[in-house]
């Protein structure tokens, strides 16, 4: 119990800034409403948000689900496409001078000019929604691999050339390890700018989604749901970061048993 | 040059820094091949995989634990099924290290992680095992103390060792031939064997015929630096 309270309280150190930062802009936040200095439909307070989430929870939850279902497999397919894209320019110099130009390319295309083809070609539905997340988040993720493919140990690799090694092994046992610190970087940066995509292209054309709710209660000055959805939308977005780097330091190839 | 090493003999190379000790391991291993001549092991001159080479770097992985690291070359070669987990803490016990075949190689001493790659080393399924200077970076006293583990395994194991040193004591301490290597050139000379009996103890170092061997070979040392 003693050791509970002890590292709450460590918690609490290390994160009191933070938290009295917190609540200091939202004590703000809320006087300015509460003297009424500034219109509700301009800036609603955070009480009318929160009110405003629990009034609609349903409504708010099931666009979040969309949101999140187009996110984790747009960025899941992101995930597989570019490690295994990112392996093969390893593998091969051939395939990497033919393959490199084009995937920068693809990141030079505004998303925004891009969506509403994509829309166009596929529908409103989730397959156009999938693909802009792919497209946002696959970059970082095949740089990663592609990068971390390439820090190698050549005394390891010899190492592991006499015990008998097959280049296969030698991908599995030593470089695929080495490559995670910087395939992890990758992921974490598409974990967040994922969530971008996924809200641009549902403002562009969609009929669900919290993008889609910022986009229809704005000129309707709902405000406050606007609002909803943006906080949502940062909850989202801080738990996939998390969840991958759980997963990070699970498979870390360092600081193992520190 | 021609050489024949031995089995179940211990045979050290004896050279100064930089007359191509290391890339003369690097050679019989396997890892690069002669631009002229061959080397052949068992009669066939394809050697990966069949000799088990100790590097001057301890090369543990550090995201496995130490019995995942001293069974990598059984998993590579995909006979860890027929080898069994006695074995292995066996051969930890003889070198001391069996308290700590859970533990990652970055909460380890370096002894400690030399020791687990010697195990590494000697558990590969091969006849020859090649040494380069695996001690160089470990203190006086922990050396002895090595060489005395190694003495206690090598009664247990048939195999037969290669070990490259400047380190002279090192060189009549393990092996039973030593050979000096001379810089720049393409040639052995001097061939000794040492005649103390094995299990060598550590007290050895100070015994008659050992300091005897370290005057012969600390004179040949100096006559090749003239040559």
């Amino acid at each position: 119990m003693l050791k509970i309270i002890n590292k709450l309280f460590n918690y609490f150190l290390e994160w009191y800034m933070a938290i009295i930062i917190f609540l200091i802009l939202i004590v703000f936040w809320q006087l300015l409403s509460y003297f009424k200095l500034i219109e509700p439909w301009l800036l609603p307070s955070p009480i009318d948000i929160i009110k405003e989430l629990i009034n609609s929870k349903k409504f708010m939850f099931y666009h979040t689900g969309v949101t999140a279902i187009e996110v984790i497999s747009g960025f899941s397919l992101a995930i597989l496409l570019g490690s295994i894209f990112g392996l093969m320019m390893n593998l091969s110099k051939v395939l990497q001078k033919s393959l490199l130009p084009y995937i920068i390319a693809s990141q030079v295309i505004p998303i925004f000019a891009l969506a509403p083809i994509l829309i166009v070609w596929f529908g409103a539905g989730f397959i156009s929604k999938i693909i802009v997340v792919f497209l946002i988040s696959f970059f970082p993720i095949v740089i990663g691999v592609f990068d971390g493919l390439k820090n190698y140990d050549t005394d390891m690799e010899n190492l592991l050339k006499t015990m008998g090694a097959n280049k296969i092994q030698i991908y599995l046992k030593l470089r695929i390890k080495l490559a995670l610190p910087s395939l992890f970087s990758g992921i974490k940066v598409s974990s967040v700018s994922s969530v971008i995509g996924a809200v641009v292209a549902e403002w562009i054309g969609s009929k669900a989604g919290l993008g889609w709710i910022m986009k229809v209660s704005g000129p309707l000055f709902q405000t406050d749901r606007v609002f909803a959805s943006i906080l949502l939308l940062s909850i989202f977005a801080s738990i996939l970061f998390y969840v991958v780097k759980l997963i990070e330091i699970n498979l870390s190839t360092i600081n193992k048993g520190v | 040059m021609s050489f024949n090493f031995e089995e179940n003999k211990t045979t050290t190379i004896l050279g100064h820094s930089g007359c191509g000790k290391s890339t003369l391991l690097k050679l019989i291993s396997g890892i690069i091949d002669p631009n002229e001549g061959t080397i052949t092991v068992e009669n066939t001159s394809e050697r990966l995989g069949k000799i088990a080479y100790m590097q001057q770097r301890d090369l543990l992985f550090n995201w496995l634990t130490v019995k995942e690291n001293a069974i990598l070359p059984l998993r590579i070669m995909g006979t860890y099924k027929d080898f069994s987990d006695s074995d292995v803490l066996q051969k930890a016990k003889v070198l001391g290290i069996e308290n700590i075949l859970d533990y990652y190689p970055q909460q380890l001493s370096g002894g400690m992680k030399q020791r687990v790659a010697f195990l590494r080393t000697i558990l590969q399924d091969s006849d020859f095992i090649l040494l380069d200077e695996p001690f160089a970076s470990l203190d006086a006293i922990r050396r002895l103390e090595l060489y005395n583990w190694i003495e206690n395994i090598k009664e247990k194991i048939n195999k037969s060792f290669i070990l490259v040193t400047h380190d002279i004591e090192e060189a009549i301490y393990l092996s039973d031939i030593v050979i000096i290597m001379l810089p720049g050139s393409n040639n052995f000379i001097h061939v000794k064997n040492i005649t103390i009996p094995h299990p060598r103890k550590n007290a050895i170092i100070t015994s008659e015929k050992f300091v005897k061997y370290k005057k012969q070979l600390l004179e040949e040392l100096q006559n090749v630096k003239n040559y």
